[in-house]
């Protein structure tokens, strides 16, 4: 079976094939412009730093609640997210938007060493979980753990994408923080907005190796994902902390393109305040629907 | 009959096919915690408060027009209409105190409950009772624990074995599911943020989208308190994120559209707190139906 037709949709709902699941995560650090993941924060899904064994590559599949928990749902049936509430509680009164993208985490390459200028190998061992030939996946470069104390430090990663063909790109460290999506494409480590490393290809299948010319320091971690949806939260009412809830309803909103979410999908959110440089916290609910 | 065009909607409303129920409810005299749900059913207001009578461990069916056999508390929502087909129309909400906010409310249909089990006791509890149910094969039904007497300090868990939507039984909790140690009355007590805290639904085992019917329930530890094990079918959300503003849900235009509401359908209400939600505070709204 499949969702394939609003007459599906409908059957799903009325015959109970869904899951609304709550979100709630307390204030993370303050940045503006500045992307950042929801785990390094309190509340539910609960604080995770995406800790594993150095260089090697640890595959995340979510259980229990330890992501945004849905159900499991037998084989034949697919799986869908069908919409997204979010509430931003802003930090202040200049923290007009943000923008909250929501990812599939397959996995990270952990505490890789900013103070160390040899090109360090990655531990392939353990492939993807999902998305295996990694045809849409992602790479997006962390500092977790410890800070960077230089900005600006060319950063080469050698990856292999989805075609199998090896490839390179050149970014630069910055001092964004912990938590952050930390690269630049500027030379003096500053820019905004840049979420997922400037890759060719039709998507990553693994980090080969990654160098830093000029050390940084502190701990670095790159993810792979698979970016799921998209909500623009333009809440925030000027002058007050009041804000408002923003509903996408992906039938209505997104051309009825309900992205699959597959068994053990290790959902949460990077988000992007923007207005100025504020803590938020996040709550709302994700509606799975299957059929 | 059943409305399949919007030449039909507009006939039945037209024709006074429709219901409008305005609901008021004030919280108790306790704070509401950020990231945890509550029943609504058993607060004060309009409807009455539902104070979950019936025989201990016995399932206790409502509906809309008798509600528990002692307290109608459902909100009403225009009667038996078969054979025609109600659909929820729009559904609104608003909270007066700037607490309340940003809050989400669930709208379910209360198909019954188990009341005044014990939390004090690590022996399985035996439920009785065979619910008869308005959702087919209890399909999309699901189970949520109310605390209806104020729980004790001891931390536990939750497990029960239930008989899920094809009619297979001893199915049990997939994941530890953990309570909240002196939960508070109304707090659906798995609801939270803690570690294995599921909100608002006790997790269902993999494949199961339904519930016909709990055997028994058993905790892991022995804890003072007493709650209510309701089976419900959730309907829809509505989320409040602004203080004093009226927030409406169009269900003509919205997927899901226009979900139907069967006869003798009880509907309550869920809150999820996304603040701490001030003691006292007013969350009122309506909801309107059309059948046809």
């Amino acid at each position: 079976m499949a969702i394939r037709s609003t007459k599906d949709i409908a059957d799903a709902f009325d015959g109970g094939r869904k899951h609304v699941q709550r979100f709630l995560k307390n204030a993370g650090t303050a940045g503006d412009s500045h992307w950042q993941d929801w785990s390094y924060a309190s509340g539910q899904p609960a604080y995770d730093a995406r800790i594993g064994d150095a260089l090697t590559f640890t595959p995340f599949i979510a259980t229990k609640n330890d992501a945004i928990y849905f159900p499991d749902i037998d084989s034949n049936y697919t799986r869908h997210l069908s919409e997204l509430r979010m509430y931003v509680t802003a930090g202040g009164t200049g923290q007009l938007s943000v923008e909250a993208q929501m990812y599939d985490l397959l996995g990270v390459y952990p505490l890789i060493d900013g103070d160390n200028t040899d090109a360090q190998p990655m531990d392939n061992t353990e492939p993807l979980p999902r998305y295996v030939n990694g045809e849409g996946v992602r790479a997006i470069l962390v500092n977790h753990i410890a800070p960077a104390v230089t900005a600006g430090s060319p950063v080469i990663i050698n990856y292999v994408d989805s075609s199998n063909v090896s490839r390179s790109v050149t970014v630069y460290s910055t001092l964004f923080g912990v938590g952050k999506a930390a690269f630049s494409l500027n030379t003096l480590g500053v820019s905004t907005g840049a979420l997922y490393l400037p890759m060719d290809g039709n998507g990553v299948k693994s980090i080969t190796d990654i160098q830093f010319t000029t050390a940084p320091g502190g701990l670095w971690c790159i993810y792979l994902v698979k970016p799921i949806q998209r909500v623009n939260w333009r809440g925030g009412l000027a002058s007050v902390t009041q804000t408002v809830f923003t509903e996408k309803n992906i039938c209505a909103q997104d051309s009825f393109s309900l992205p699959q979410i597959y068994d053990g999908a290790c959902l949460g959110f990077f988000y992007l305040p923007n207005g100025s440089a504020r803590t938020v916290a996040l709550f709302g609910t994700a509606t799975f629907i299957w059929g | 009959m059943a409305i399949t065009s919007l030449n039909a909607l507009i006939a039945s409303v037209s024709s006074n096919k429709k219901w409008r129920t305005d609901f008021n409810k004030i919280t108790g005299a306790s704070a509401y915690t950020a990231g945890r749900a509550y029943d609504m059913s058993a607060l004060n207001g309009h409807p009455i408060a539902n104070a979950w009578a019936g025989t201990a461990l016995t399932f206790t069916e409502c509906d809309e027009a008798t509600g528990n056999g002692t307290q109608i508390f459902g909100i009403r929502h225009g009667g038996n209409v078969s054979t025609d087909i109600k659909h929820m129309l729009n559904l609104g909400a608003i909270t007066t105190a700037a607490t309340g906010v940003p809050s989400t409310l669930y709208l379910v249909d209360i198909e019954g409950y188990w009341p005044t089990v014990s939390n004090n006791t690590t022996s399985a509890q035996t439920l009785s009772g065979t619910p008869s149910l308005r959702a087919t094969n209890g399909e999309g039904l699901r189970l949520y624990w109310v605390q209806t007497a104020v729980a004790g300090a001891t931390a536990q868990n939750i497990n029960i074995s239930y008989t899920d939507q094809a009619g297979n039984t001893g199915n049990t909790l997939p994941v530890t599911t953990a309570m909240t140690a002196s939960a508070i009355v109304g707090h659906i007590s798995h609801a939270g943020i803690a570690a294995n805290n599921y909100t608002p639904f006790l997790p269902l085992a993999s494949g199961d989208y339904g519930v016909r019917n709990v055997a028994s329930v058993t905790f892991s530890a022995a804890n003072t308190g007493t709650g209510a094990l309701v089976l419900a079918k959730p309907l829809m959300e509505i989320p409040i994120g602004v203080v004093s503003m009226y927030h409406n849900k169009d269900l003509l235009s919205q997927i899901p559209s226009l979900p139907v509401i069967p006869d003798g359908a009880c509907l309550g209400l869920i809150l999820i707190a996304g603040g701490a939600v001030a003691a006292s505070t007013t969350f009122a709204g309506h909801v309107e139906t059309v059948w046809g």
